[in-house]
């Protein structure tokens, strides 16, 4: 989990926000549909690929 | 036997002396040790003949350290107060006892009634926390405004405490388990003489490396804790780039590096809990906004097919049309009510103005003179009295067409007829 994750969310719900506001046209809306459909991809396979690693610091 | 005890009696009496009976002297003993001095005070010295009764109440010596000058009070402390001892204490330990010294009449002994004890010297060490808590609040250390958001997803989590121990593995477990990142760490003393500056060390090493940073040591006793309560390891903290989450001790265990960090979890496992998110509710966040996603498209397509009915009906020949006829007649109709209105308009002018013209006729007095009234005046001012006038006097006769001057021969009132 990343950055990555937490700027895929936050254009996610810039997405939903444009798609249901009225002003937005329809090839608009659906060509964010679209996107908004690959972010979510995205992020469940960064959340599958999430992996307990361990690095231990040497002391001084 | 009798007869000499009667008169000793009778001797000591006839001296002026009084005999007391024991519980008159137990009277004036427990009276002498009621003495401010001796109650409610802190007496140091070492624990020797501990015993705990059956009772739960504790039975012990108090002495003095250096054996030169020996002296020993007999201690006890009733169960009640025993109980909230957070330590066991022992034969040689060297203690700062509270409470009073009474005198225990029905076995002729005083003996000094326990209230608290507290290990001696860390009484000293709480007094030196209080000092620097008192020194890094004034700097602002512990201040609200210093305390920062955690990162919501961070890639890299940072911990600082012992790698030997169950801390670790705690922590481990519970982000294996809610949400796997990596976990880096920097091994550190947590007790000891000079456990305060590798923490500290601990810290700067760590910081810069990830994302958030756990700082956390199971429970113990208060010297235990005692290097999370160092201005050192405070100031490491608050040194920090990243938020710092702290778990010292057990939850009522409360250590400066608590007030410092930037949240305090309860332990271990709660503070690796606060710092990763939850996995299965990500995953369900995700579920949620993948079918928002897909409603708001279809509202959003219901909302485009609606208005295009919409377009289609008002653009429709049929449609036009009426619209069309809805058009001329209203024009026609509003031609109708201008003229209408025009005309009803002027007629109402006229009439007003023919009154307008009779009202002014009537009031002429030109046009009263020609229907044969006249006016009469005398020195130029209209006469509107026969009381005005009198015999010879002159006047001028106004008519419609012409003036005549007249003499009066005669005047008679209407009164007079």
């Amino acid at each position: 989990m990343t950055r990555k994750y937490e700027d895929l969310i936050k254009e996610l719900k810039e997405i939903l926000q444009k798609i249901e506001d009225n002003q937005t046209g329809l090839d608009e809306a659906i060509a964010l549909y679209e996107r908004g459909a690959v972010l979510i991809k995205e992020a469940e396979e960064l959340l599958a690929s999430a992996e307990l690693k361990i690095t231990m610091l040497g002391r001084d | 036997m009798d007869w000499y005890q009667s008169s000793l009696s009778q001797e000591i009496q006839g001296h002026g002396m009084e005999i007391l009976s024991v519980s008159q002297v137990s009277a004036i003993i427990g009276g002498v040790l009621d003495d401010p001095r001796l109650q409610d005070v802190w007496v140091r010295g070492e624990i020797s003949n501990f015993k705990v009764h059956g009772s739960g109440h504790l039975y012990f010596s108090l002495g003095d350290k250096d054996g030169q000058k020996s002296a020993v009070i007999s201690c006890v402390m009733w169960r009640r107060d025993a109980q909230q001892l957070q330590f066991s204490p022992h034969d040689g330990m060297d203690v700062l006892v509270f409470g009073s010294v009474g005198h225990y009449a029905p076995h002729g002994r005083y003996q000094f009634y326990v209230r608290d004890i507290r290990h001696a010297g860390l009484g000293e060490k709480h007094l030196l926390v209080e000092r620097w808590k008192k020194e890094l609040s004034s700097e602002g250390c512990f201040a609200l405004e210093r305390k920062r958001p955690l990162p919501p997803y961070p890639a890299r989590v940072g911990v600082v405490t012992s790698e030997t121990g169950a801390v670790l593995q705690d922590i481990r477990n519970v982000i294996a388990r809610r949400y796997p990142v990596e976990l880096v760490v920097a091994p550190t003393a947590v007790q000891g003489e000079s456990a305060h500056l590798e923490i500290a060390r601990a810290l700067q090493r760590i910081d810069g490396m990830v994302d958030v940073i756990v700082i956390a040591r199971g429970g113990g006793s208060f010297e235990d804790l005692f290097p999370f309560n160092r201005p050192e390891v405070v100031r490491a903290i608050i040194c920090c780039s990243v938020p710092v989450v702290s778990a010292v001790g057990h939850e009522v265990d409360i250590t400066l590096a608590d007030f410092a960090a930037d949240v305090r979890a309860p332990t271990p496992s709660a503070a690796a809990e606060v710092v990763v998110p939850d996995q299965a509710a990500l995953r369900e966040s995700l579920a949620e906004t993948s079918r928002k996603l897909r409603t708001s498209l279809l509202a959003r397509l219901d909302r485009a097919g609606t208005d295009l009915a919409g377009l289609r009906e008002r653009f429709s020949p049929r449609r036009m049309e009426r619209r069309f006829n809805e058009r001329r007649e209203a024009l026609a109709e509003i031609t109708g009510r201008l003229q209408r209105g025009l005309g009803s308009c002027l007629a109402l002018e006229r009439e007003r103005l023919r009154r307008a013209r009779e009202v002014l006729d009537a009031r002429n007095p030109v046009q009263l003179l020609k229907r044969g009234y006249c006016l009469l005046s005398k020195d130029g001012k209209i006469v509107r009295s026969s009381w005005q006038i009198g015999r010879g006097d002159r006047l001028e006769v106004r008519m419609g067409d012409g003036k005549l001057q007249v003499n009066v021969e005669g005047v008679r009132h209407d009164q007079e007829v």
